[in-house]
Protein backbone atom coordinates (compact mmCIF):
# COMPACT_ATOMS: atom_id res chain seq x y z
CA UNK A 1 0.00 0.00 0.00
CA UNK A 2 2.81 2.51 0.90
CA UNK A 3 4.39 1.59 -2.34
CA UNK A 4 1.51 2.94 -4.52
CA UNK A 5 1.08 5.77 -2.11
CA UNK A 6 4.61 7.20 -3.09
CA UNK A 7 3.81 6.40 -6.41
CA UNK A 8 0.78 8.73 -6.02
CA UNK A 9 2.90 11.34 -4.88
CA UNK A 10 5.31 11.30 -7.37
CA UNK A 11 2.56 11.61 -10.18
CA UNK A 12 1.01 14.61 -8.20
CA UNK A 13 4.35 16.41 -7.63
CA UNK A 14 5.19 15.84 -11.46
CA UNK A 15 1.51 17.30 -12.46
CA UNK A 16 2.21 20.35 -10.38
CA UNK A 17 5.95 21.20 -12.12
CA UNK A 18 3.73 21.13 -15.38
CA UNK A 19 1.27 23.53 -13.97
CA UNK A 20 4.21 25.37 -12.67
CA UNK A 21 5.66 25.28 -15.54
CA UNK A 22 3.26 26.39 -17.90
CA UNK A 23 2.39 29.34 -15.35
CA UNK A 24 5.31 30.58 -16.06
CA UNK A 25 5.34 30.62 -19.79
CA UNK A 26 1.76 32.73 -19.55
CA UNK A 27 2.17 34.83 -15.97
CA UNK A 28 5.80 35.00 -15.27
CA UNK A 29 7.09 37.52 -18.33
CA UNK A 30 4.84 40.35 -18.03
CA UNK A 31 5.08 39.79 -13.94
CA UNK A 32 8.67 40.11 -14.12
CA UNK A 33 8.33 43.35 -16.12
CA UNK A 34 6.22 44.87 -14.21
CA UNK A 35 8.45 44.79 -10.81
CA UNK A 36 11.73 45.53 -12.78
CA UNK A 37 14.27 45.76 -10.18
CA UNK A 38 12.28 44.39 -7.33
CA UNK A 39 13.42 40.41 -8.07
CA UNK A 40 15.16 38.16 -6.98
CA UNK A 41 18.72 37.08 -9.23
CA UNK A 42 20.18 33.96 -8.37
CA UNK A 43 23.62 34.47 -10.47
CA UNK A 44 25.20 30.53 -10.38
CA UNK A 45 29.31 29.71 -11.06
CA UNK A 46 29.76 26.13 -11.79
CA UNK A 47 33.69 25.35 -11.45
CA UNK A 48 35.10 21.88 -12.01
CA UNK A 49 38.04 20.18 -9.64
CA UNK A 50 40.55 17.80 -9.32
CA UNK A 51 42.52 16.82 -6.40
CA UNK A 52 45.84 17.91 -7.40
CA UNK A 53 49.27 17.41 -5.27
CA UNK A 54 51.07 20.55 -4.15
CA UNK A 55 53.07 21.65 -1.69
CA UNK A 56 52.12 23.84 1.21
CA UNK A 57 53.34 26.82 2.53
CA UNK A 58 55.23 24.83 5.42
CA UNK A 59 56.65 23.07 2.31
CA UNK A 60 54.88 19.37 3.00
CA UNK A 61 53.31 18.00 0.57
CA UNK A 62 49.40 18.29 0.57
CA UNK A 63 46.47 17.89 -1.70
CA UNK A 64 44.30 20.88 -3.33
CA UNK A 65 41.14 21.08 -5.47
CA UNK A 66 42.22 22.85 -8.35
CA UNK A 67 40.16 24.12 -11.38
CA UNK A 68 40.81 21.23 -14.63
CA UNK A 69 40.15 21.28 -18.32
CA UNK A 70 40.84 17.99 -19.09
CA UNK A 71 41.17 14.25 -16.78
CA UNK A 72 42.07 10.87 -17.46
CA UNK A 73 39.78 7.98 -17.03
CA UNK A 74 39.16 7.26 -13.18
CA UNK A 75 39.99 10.41 -12.00
CA UNK A 76 37.19 12.13 -9.74
CA UNK A 77 36.34 15.61 -10.55
CA UNK A 78 34.15 17.92 -7.76
CA UNK A 79 32.02 19.85 -9.28
CA UNK A 80 31.19 23.16 -7.16
CA UNK A 81 27.70 25.21 -7.48
CA UNK A 82 28.38 28.41 -5.89
CA UNK A 83 25.04 30.62 -6.01
CA UNK A 84 24.28 34.32 -4.80
CA UNK A 85 21.51 36.09 -4.45
CA UNK A 86 22.08 39.00 -6.80
CA UNK A 87 18.71 40.50 -6.71
CA UNK A 88 17.11 42.81 -4.62
CA UNK A 89 14.44 40.30 -3.21
CA UNK A 90 14.71 36.90 -1.95
CA UNK A 91 14.31 34.18 -3.62
CA UNK A 92 11.98 31.21 -2.87
CA UNK A 93 11.50 27.56 -3.58
CA UNK A 94 14.85 27.45 -5.23
CA UNK A 95 15.88 24.24 -6.52
CA UNK A 96 19.25 23.80 -8.35
CA UNK A 97 19.51 20.74 -10.49
CA UNK A 98 23.04 19.25 -12.19
CA UNK A 99 22.80 16.54 -14.57
CA UNK A 100 25.78 13.97 -14.36
CA UNK A 101 27.59 14.75 -17.17
CA UNK A 102 28.05 12.18 -19.88
CA UNK A 103 30.84 10.03 -19.59
CA UNK A 104 31.29 10.30 -15.57
CA UNK A 105 29.45 8.10 -13.16
CA UNK A 106 28.61 9.81 -9.80
CA UNK A 107 30.46 8.86 -7.14
CA UNK A 108 27.80 7.80 -4.15
CA UNK A 109 27.49 9.89 -0.76
CA UNK A 110 29.16 12.66 -2.40
CA UNK A 111 26.74 15.20 -2.80
CA UNK A 112 26.69 17.70 -0.40
CA UNK A 113 24.95 21.14 0.12
CA UNK A 114 24.17 22.95 3.03
CA UNK A 115 20.66 23.85 3.86
CA UNK A 116 19.61 21.69 1.23
CA UNK A 117 17.12 18.72 0.91
CA UNK A 118 18.93 16.21 -1.70
CA UNK A 119 17.32 14.16 -4.33
CA UNK A 120 18.48 12.47 -7.43
CA UNK A 121 16.92 11.14 -10.50
CA UNK A 122 17.88 8.43 -13.15
CA UNK A 123 15.53 10.18 -15.84
CA UNK A 124 15.66 13.91 -15.18
CA UNK A 125 12.09 14.34 -14.37
CA UNK A 126 10.89 12.78 -11.40
CA UNK A 127 13.30 13.19 -8.03
CA UNK A 128 13.64 11.03 -5.31
CA UNK A 129 15.77 10.03 -2.15
CA UNK A 130 18.18 7.36 -3.06
CA UNK A 131 15.86 4.29 -1.06
CA UNK A 132 13.21 5.49 -3.16
CA UNK A 133 14.97 5.52 -6.34
CA UNK A 134 14.04 2.36 -8.02
CA UNK A 135 13.46 1.40 -11.97
CA UNK A 136 11.61 -1.27 -13.56
CA UNK A 137 13.02 -4.12 -15.88
CA UNK A 138 11.40 -6.91 -18.03
CA UNK A 139 12.56 -10.19 -16.61
CA UNK A 140 12.83 -13.34 -18.99
CA UNK A 141 9.61 -14.86 -18.00
CA UNK A 142 8.31 -11.64 -18.77
CA UNK A 143 7.09 -10.46 -15.41
CA UNK A 144 8.16 -6.98 -14.57
CA UNK A 145 11.05 -6.41 -11.44
CA UNK A 146 11.03 -3.16 -9.22
CA UNK A 147 14.93 -2.87 -8.77
CA UNK A 148 16.82 -0.50 -6.74
CA UNK A 149 18.66 1.93 -8.53
CA UNK A 150 22.50 1.92 -7.99
CA UNK A 151 24.35 5.06 -7.66
CA UNK A 152 26.05 4.75 -10.93
CA UNK A 153 22.36 4.99 -12.54
CA UNK A 154 21.70 8.64 -11.19
CA UNK A 155 21.40 11.27 -14.26
CA UNK A 156 20.78 14.25 -12.49
CA UNK A 157 21.25 15.48 -8.92
CA UNK A 158 18.55 18.71 -7.54
CA UNK A 159 19.06 20.35 -4.23
CA UNK A 160 15.98 21.87 -2.92
CA UNK A 161 16.93 24.81 -0.48
CA UNK A 162 14.91 24.44 2.56
CA UNK A 163 14.93 28.29 3.58
CA UNK A 164 15.08 31.63 1.11
CA UNK A 165 17.84 32.71 -0.47
CA UNK A 166 17.75 36.48 0.99
CA UNK A 167 19.29 39.17 -1.09
CA UNK A 168 23.03 39.00 -1.38
CA UNK A 169 22.60 35.65 0.37
CA UNK A 170 25.20 33.17 -1.11
CA UNK A 171 25.58 29.12 -0.65
CA UNK A 172 27.52 26.53 -2.53
CA UNK A 173 26.51 22.98 -3.20
CA UNK A 174 28.59 19.82 -4.46
CA UNK A 175 29.04 16.45 -6.17
CA UNK A 176 31.71 14.21 -7.20
CA UNK A 177 32.33 11.98 -10.48
CA UNK A 178 34.54 9.76 -11.64
CA UNK A 179 35.52 10.02 -15.31
CA UNK A 180 34.48 6.85 -17.07
CA UNK B 1 -10.60 -8.59 -33.08
CA UNK B 2 -10.42 -4.85 -32.75
CA UNK B 3 -10.33 -4.99 -28.95
CA UNK B 4 -7.52 -7.64 -29.18
CA UNK B 5 -5.62 -6.22 -31.39
CA UNK B 6 -5.09 -2.83 -29.59
CA UNK B 7 -4.35 -4.68 -26.16
CA UNK B 8 -1.67 -6.55 -28.21
CA UNK B 9 -0.52 -3.07 -29.33
CA UNK B 10 -0.12 -1.74 -26.09
CA UNK B 11 1.96 -4.36 -24.66
CA UNK B 12 4.45 -3.75 -27.02
CA UNK B 13 4.92 -0.22 -26.47
CA UNK B 14 4.93 -1.13 -22.84
CA UNK B 15 7.73 -3.66 -23.60
CA UNK B 16 9.96 -1.48 -26.14
CA UNK B 17 9.75 1.54 -22.97
CA UNK B 18 10.97 -0.98 -20.69
CA UNK B 19 13.61 -2.10 -22.73
CA UNK B 20 14.27 1.59 -23.83
CA UNK B 21 14.88 2.55 -20.13
CA UNK B 22 17.32 -0.72 -19.73
CA UNK B 23 19.06 -0.01 -22.76
CA UNK B 24 19.98 3.69 -21.37
CA UNK B 25 21.74 2.46 -18.65
CA UNK B 26 23.22 -0.50 -19.18
CA UNK B 27 26.11 1.34 -21.74
CA UNK B 28 27.09 3.41 -18.78
CA UNK B 29 29.38 0.86 -17.08
CA UNK B 30 29.92 -2.09 -19.83
CA UNK B 31 32.42 -0.18 -21.84
CA UNK B 32 35.79 -2.02 -21.36
CA UNK B 33 37.75 1.06 -22.06
CA UNK B 34 37.35 4.95 -20.23
CA UNK B 35 35.90 7.58 -22.23
CA UNK B 36 37.41 7.96 -25.48
CA UNK B 37 40.17 10.63 -25.62
CA UNK B 38 39.42 13.81 -26.76
CA UNK B 39 35.71 13.66 -25.22
CA UNK B 40 34.30 16.94 -24.04
CA UNK B 41 32.73 16.22 -20.44
CA UNK B 42 30.82 19.09 -20.04
CA UNK B 43 28.35 20.11 -17.24
CA UNK B 44 26.00 23.11 -16.24
CA UNK B 45 23.79 23.65 -13.52
CA UNK B 46 20.07 24.97 -13.72
CA UNK B 47 18.47 26.87 -10.68
CA UNK B 48 14.53 27.52 -10.75
CA UNK B 49 13.17 29.86 -7.27
CA UNK B 50 10.51 32.39 -7.00
CA UNK B 51 10.06 35.58 -5.90
CA UNK B 52 7.16 37.00 -3.09
CA UNK B 53 4.61 37.07 -5.53
CA UNK B 54 5.10 33.53 -6.91
CA UNK B 55 6.50 34.56 -10.31
CA UNK B 56 9.17 31.60 -11.25
CA UNK B 57 12.96 32.48 -12.76
CA UNK B 58 15.38 30.50 -14.28
CA UNK B 59 19.30 30.82 -14.13
CA UNK B 60 21.80 28.71 -16.27
CA UNK B 61 25.49 28.50 -14.48
CA UNK B 62 28.48 28.71 -16.91
CA UNK B 63 29.04 25.62 -18.46
CA UNK B 64 32.76 23.73 -17.51
CA UNK B 65 34.10 21.73 -20.26
CA UNK B 66 36.62 18.94 -18.97
CA UNK B 67 38.23 17.33 -21.62
CA UNK B 68 39.11 13.42 -21.45
CA UNK B 69 43.61 12.91 -21.87
CA UNK B 70 44.59 9.50 -23.82
CA UNK B 71 45.47 6.94 -21.55
CA UNK B 72 47.36 4.11 -23.37
CA UNK B 73 47.42 0.42 -22.33
CA UNK B 74 46.68 -2.89 -23.51
CA UNK B 75 46.00 -7.07 -22.79
CA UNK B 76 47.22 -9.83 -24.74
CA UNK B 77 45.89 -12.86 -23.88
CA UNK B 78 48.32 -16.12 -22.44
CA UNK B 79 48.35 -19.35 -24.47
CA UNK B 80 49.01 -22.50 -23.13
CA UNK B 81 52.30 -24.10 -23.73
CA UNK B 82 52.17 -25.94 -26.58
CA UNK B 83 54.14 -29.37 -27.15
CA UNK B 84 54.45 -30.57 -31.02
CA UNK B 85 56.25 -33.11 -33.09
CA UNK B 86 59.69 -32.54 -34.26
CA UNK B 87 59.65 -30.57 -37.86
CA UNK B 88 56.46 -28.85 -37.31
CA UNK B 89 55.22 -25.67 -36.34
CA UNK B 90 53.86 -24.77 -32.63
CA UNK B 91 51.43 -22.18 -33.57
CA UNK B 92 50.12 -19.61 -30.49
CA UNK B 93 46.94 -17.61 -30.95
CA UNK B 94 47.31 -14.13 -29.10
CA UNK B 95 44.45 -11.52 -28.28
CA UNK B 96 45.96 -8.27 -28.19
CA UNK B 97 43.32 -5.68 -26.84
CA UNK B 98 43.87 -1.99 -26.80
CA UNK B 99 42.44 -0.88 -23.36
CA UNK B 100 43.72 2.16 -23.84
CA UNK B 101 40.71 5.09 -24.19
CA UNK B 102 43.00 5.58 -27.81
CA UNK B 103 44.12 4.37 -31.35
CA UNK B 104 47.04 2.92 -30.56
CA UNK B 105 49.72 0.70 -32.49
CA UNK B 106 51.60 -2.09 -30.94
CA UNK B 107 54.67 -3.45 -32.05
CA UNK B 108 55.26 -6.95 -32.18
CA UNK B 109 58.61 -9.08 -31.46
CA UNK B 110 59.02 -12.69 -31.00
CA UNK B 111 62.76 -13.78 -29.41
CA UNK B 112 63.20 -17.53 -28.55
CA UNK B 113 65.60 -18.68 -26.11
CA UNK B 114 68.17 -21.37 -26.61
CA UNK B 115 67.84 -23.72 -28.58
CA UNK B 116 67.27 -20.76 -30.77
CA UNK B 117 63.76 -21.73 -32.43
CA UNK B 118 62.47 -19.91 -35.66
CA UNK B 119 60.04 -17.74 -34.30
CA UNK B 120 57.73 -16.04 -36.84
CA UNK B 121 54.43 -14.23 -36.10
CA UNK B 122 51.56 -14.26 -38.58
CA UNK B 123 48.27 -12.20 -38.63
CA UNK B 124 44.97 -14.49 -38.32
CA UNK B 125 43.64 -12.65 -41.63
CA UNK B 126 42.34 -15.92 -43.14
CA UNK B 127 44.39 -15.60 -46.51
CA UNK B 128 44.44 -18.88 -48.41
CA UNK B 129 40.55 -19.22 -47.66
CA UNK B 130 41.07 -19.69 -43.82
CA UNK B 131 38.27 -17.96 -41.35
CA UNK B 132 40.24 -14.61 -40.31
CA UNK B 133 40.30 -13.75 -36.50
CA UNK B 134 39.34 -17.06 -35.87
CA UNK B 135 42.40 -18.34 -33.35
CA UNK B 136 43.04 -21.56 -35.33
CA UNK B 137 46.32 -21.00 -37.90
CA UNK B 138 45.23 -22.61 -41.23
CA UNK B 139 48.09 -23.10 -44.09
CA UNK B 140 47.48 -19.89 -46.00
CA UNK B 141 48.01 -17.90 -43.14
CA UNK B 142 51.32 -16.96 -44.16
CA UNK B 143 51.77 -12.97 -43.93
CA UNK B 144 54.27 -11.77 -41.44
CA UNK B 145 53.59 -9.01 -39.16
CA UNK B 146 55.57 -6.90 -37.03
CA UNK B 147 52.74 -4.45 -36.05
CA UNK B 148 49.35 -4.40 -35.40
CA UNK B 149 48.63 -1.52 -37.25
CA UNK B 150 46.50 1.54 -36.19
CA UNK B 151 43.82 -0.39 -33.65
CA UNK B 152 41.02 1.92 -32.34
CA UNK B 153 40.35 2.06 -27.98
CA UNK B 154 39.01 -1.22 -26.93
CA UNK B 155 39.48 -2.93 -30.55
CA UNK B 156 40.98 -6.15 -31.04
CA UNK B 157 43.87 -7.55 -33.03
CA UNK B 158 44.42 -11.59 -33.80
CA UNK B 159 47.73 -13.00 -34.38
CA UNK B 160 50.16 -16.08 -34.41
CA UNK B 161 53.30 -16.88 -32.73
CA UNK B 162 54.81 -19.37 -35.04
CA UNK B 163 57.52 -21.20 -32.72
CA UNK B 164 59.18 -24.04 -35.62
CA UNK B 165 60.42 -27.11 -33.76
CA UNK B 166 63.39 -28.02 -36.07
CA UNK B 167 63.71 -31.80 -37.53
CA UNK B 168 65.25 -34.39 -35.37
CA UNK B 169 64.78 -32.54 -32.37
CA UNK B 170 65.09 -34.84 -29.46
CA UNK B 171 61.83 -35.94 -27.60
CA UNK B 172 61.24 -33.37 -24.68
CA UNK B 173 63.72 -30.69 -25.59
CA UNK B 174 62.30 -27.82 -24.85
CA UNK B 175 62.21 -23.82 -26.12
CA UNK B 176 61.12 -20.90 -24.38
CA UNK B 177 59.42 -18.15 -26.84
CA UNK B 178 58.74 -14.42 -25.20
CA UNK B 179 56.43 -12.19 -26.89
CA UNK B 180 57.29 -8.57 -26.31
CA UNK B 181 54.36 -5.90 -27.18
CA UNK B 182 55.39 -2.39 -27.27
CA UNK B 183 52.26 0.16 -27.45
CA UNK B 184 53.74 3.30 -29.82
CA UNK B 185 51.10 5.67 -27.94
CA UNK B 186 52.95 6.01 -24.68
CA UNK B 187 56.58 6.42 -24.38
CA UNK B 188 56.42 4.55 -21.32
CA UNK B 189 55.33 1.17 -20.57
CA UNK B 190 51.94 1.50 -19.80
CA UNK B 191 50.94 0.00 -23.33
CA UNK B 192 53.55 -2.68 -23.52
CA UNK B 193 53.47 -6.61 -22.23
CA UNK B 194 55.22 -9.78 -22.22
CA UNK B 195 54.22 -13.40 -22.91
CA UNK B 196 56.46 -16.28 -22.56
CA UNK B 197 55.95 -20.14 -23.92
CA UNK B 198 57.34 -22.90 -23.45
CA UNK B 199 57.23 -25.05 -26.13
CA UNK B 200 58.52 -29.31 -25.90
CA UNK B 201 59.49 -31.25 -28.83
CA UNK B 202 58.13 -34.44 -29.24
CA UNK B 203 59.79 -37.46 -31.15
CA UNK B 204 59.50 -41.01 -30.96
CA UNK B 205 62.03 -42.51 -28.52
CA UNK B 206 63.06 -46.26 -29.93
CA UNK B 207 65.37 -48.32 -27.65
CA UNK B 208 66.26 -51.84 -28.77
CA UNK B 209 67.54 -54.42 -26.31
CA UNK B 210 68.35 -58.26 -27.71
CA UNK B 211 69.16 -61.38 -25.86
CA UNK B 212 69.52 -64.90 -26.76
CA UNK B 213 69.12 -68.20 -25.65
CA UNK B 214 70.19 -71.86 -26.49
CA UNK B 215 68.00 -73.79 -28.48
CA UNK B 216 69.61 -76.60 -28.46
CA UNK B 217 70.71 -77.03 -24.75
CA UNK B 218 67.54 -75.13 -23.79
CA UNK B 219 66.74 -72.51 -21.15
CA UNK B 220 65.22 -69.06 -21.59
CA UNK B 221 66.49 -65.88 -23.08
CA UNK B 222 69.50 -64.21 -21.12
CA UNK B 223 71.55 -61.19 -21.78
CA UNK B 224 74.38 -64.21 -22.59
CA UNK B 225 74.43 -67.89 -23.26
CA UNK B 226 76.99 -70.49 -23.56
CA UNK B 227 77.10 -72.85 -26.63
CA UNK B 228 79.26 -75.29 -28.07
CA UNK B 229 79.89 -75.84 -32.44
CA UNK B 230 76.87 -77.01 -34.12
CA UNK B 231 73.92 -75.60 -31.41
CA UNK B 232 71.34 -73.64 -32.50
CA UNK B 233 70.97 -70.31 -30.50
CA UNK B 234 67.72 -67.83 -30.64
CA UNK B 235 68.25 -64.09 -30.90
CA UNK B 236 65.44 -62.20 -29.69
CA UNK B 237 65.35 -58.02 -30.26
CA UNK B 238 62.98 -55.92 -28.61
CA UNK B 239 62.10 -52.48 -29.65
CA UNK B 240 60.34 -50.22 -27.27
CA UNK B 241 58.95 -46.32 -28.34
CA UNK B 242 59.75 -44.54 -25.32
CA UNK B 243 59.06 -41.17 -27.17
CA UNK B 244 55.68 -39.27 -27.20
CA UNK B 245 54.94 -39.67 -30.64
CA UNK B 246 53.85 -42.58 -32.95
CA UNK B 247 56.89 -43.88 -34.83
CA UNK B 248 56.67 -44.87 -38.70
CA UNK B 249 58.91 -46.56 -41.26
CA UNK B 250 60.86 -48.32 -38.76
CA UNK B 251 63.49 -50.82 -40.15
CA UNK B 252 65.28 -52.91 -37.57
CA UNK B 253 68.68 -54.35 -39.01
CA UNK B 254 71.59 -56.86 -37.54
CA UNK B 255 74.21 -58.45 -38.52
CA UNK B 256 74.64 -62.49 -38.36
CA UNK B 257 78.24 -62.95 -36.56
CA UNK B 258 80.88 -64.62 -38.56
CA UNK B 259 80.73 -67.52 -36.29
CA UNK B 260 77.10 -68.35 -36.89
CA UNK B 261 75.05 -69.35 -40.05
CA UNK B 262 71.73 -68.04 -40.37
CA UNK B 263 68.81 -70.51 -40.06
CA UNK B 264 66.92 -70.70 -42.97
CA UNK B 265 62.87 -69.35 -42.16
CA UNK B 266 63.91 -68.79 -38.93
CA UNK B 267 63.10 -65.13 -38.72
CA UNK B 268 59.82 -63.95 -36.89
CA UNK B 269 58.06 -60.86 -36.40
CA UNK B 270 55.75 -60.10 -33.06
CA UNK B 271 53.85 -56.86 -33.57
CA UNK B 272 53.46 -56.60 -29.60
CA UNK B 273 51.46 -53.38 -28.26
CA UNK B 274 53.34 -51.43 -31.25
CA UNK B 275 50.16 -51.39 -33.18
CA UNK B 276 53.03 -52.41 -36.22
CA UNK B 277 50.45 -54.13 -39.06
CA UNK B 278 53.97 -56.16 -40.15
CA UNK B 279 57.33 -56.72 -41.07
CA UNK B 280 58.97 -58.00 -43.75
CA UNK B 281 62.33 -59.75 -43.65
CA UNK B 282 64.71 -59.13 -45.89
CA UNK B 283 68.64 -60.48 -46.49
CA UNK B 284 71.80 -59.67 -47.70
CA UNK B 285 74.83 -61.61 -48.75
CA UNK B 286 77.17 -58.60 -48.94
CA UNK B 287 77.44 -57.17 -45.32
CA UNK B 288 74.17 -54.57 -46.15
CA UNK B 289 74.90 -53.41 -49.15
CA UNK B 290 72.12 -55.24 -51.18
CA UNK B 291 69.23 -56.58 -49.37
CA UNK B 292 67.69 -58.98 -52.61
CA UNK B 293 69.49 -61.92 -51.36
CA UNK B 294 66.77 -65.42 -50.61
CA UNK B 295 68.43 -67.70 -48.03
CA UNK B 296 68.60 -70.91 -49.07
CA UNK B 297 69.44 -74.14 -47.24
CA UNK B 298 73.11 -75.57 -47.69
CA UNK B 299 73.82 -72.04 -49.34
CA UNK B 300 78.00 -71.05 -48.74
CA UNK B 301 78.49 -75.05 -47.89
CA UNK B 302 76.45 -74.76 -44.80
CA UNK B 303 75.21 -77.82 -43.15
CA UNK B 304 71.31 -78.63 -44.29
CA UNK B 305 68.59 -75.82 -42.71
CA UNK B 306 71.44 -73.03 -42.54
CA UNK B 307 72.79 -70.60 -45.03
CA UNK B 308 76.19 -69.54 -44.10
CA UNK B 309 75.74 -66.80 -47.00
CA UNK B 310 73.90 -64.14 -45.24
CA UNK B 311 75.84 -61.56 -43.54
CA UNK B 312 72.67 -59.45 -42.18
CA UNK B 313 69.10 -59.85 -41.63
CA UNK B 314 66.48 -56.44 -41.67
CA UNK B 315 63.45 -56.59 -40.91
CA UNK B 316 61.00 -53.15 -42.76
CA UNK B 317 57.99 -52.88 -40.28
CA UNK B 318 54.43 -51.36 -41.66
CA UNK B 319 52.14 -49.22 -40.41
CA UNK B 320 52.75 -46.72 -37.49
CA UNK B 321 54.50 -47.90 -33.67
CA UNK B 322 52.46 -46.00 -31.09
CA UNK B 323 54.27 -44.13 -28.72
CA UNK B 324 53.79 -44.75 -24.54
CA UNK B 325 56.09 -47.05 -24.47
CA UNK B 326 54.70 -50.25 -27.10
CA UNK B 327 57.13 -52.67 -28.25
CA UNK B 328 57.57 -55.36 -30.84
CA UNK B 329 59.93 -57.95 -31.26
CA UNK B 330 62.03 -60.39 -34.04
CA UNK B 331 63.75 -63.42 -33.29
CA UNK B 332 65.64 -65.12 -35.45
CA UNK B 333 67.95 -68.53 -35.04
CA UNK B 334 71.23 -69.02 -35.98
CA UNK B 335 73.75 -72.02 -36.06
CA UNK B 336 76.97 -71.69 -34.05
CA UNK B 337 80.04 -73.08 -37.02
Amino acid sequence: MSKIKGKEDVKMRTVGTALAVLLVLVAAVPAARAQSGEKPELVLTLSAQKEAAVKGPDGKATTKWQDVKTGNPGDVIRYTIAYRNGGKTEARDATIVDPVPKGTTYIPGSAAGEGAEITFSLDGKSFQAPPQLKYRVRQPDGSEAELLASPDMYTHIRWTLLKPVPSGGTGTVSFKVKVR
Amino acid sequence: MQVRKGSMMKSIILTAAVFVAVAAFFPRGAAAVGTPAGTAIANQATATYQDASANSFTALSNTTTVTVLPVYSVVITNPADQSVPSNTVAYYAYTLTNTGNATNTFNLSALSAPPGWVVTLYADDGAGGGTANDGVHQAGETTVIAATGALAADATYRFFMGVAVPAGTANGTTDVTTLTVTGTGDAGAADDTTDAVTTTAQAPALTVAKDVRNVTAGGGFGVAANATPTQILEYRVVVTNGGSVAATNVVLSDPINANTGFIVGSAVFNAGTSGLTGATPQYSNDSGATWTYVPASGGCAAPAGADYCVTNIRWTTTGSMASGGTTFNNLFQVRVK
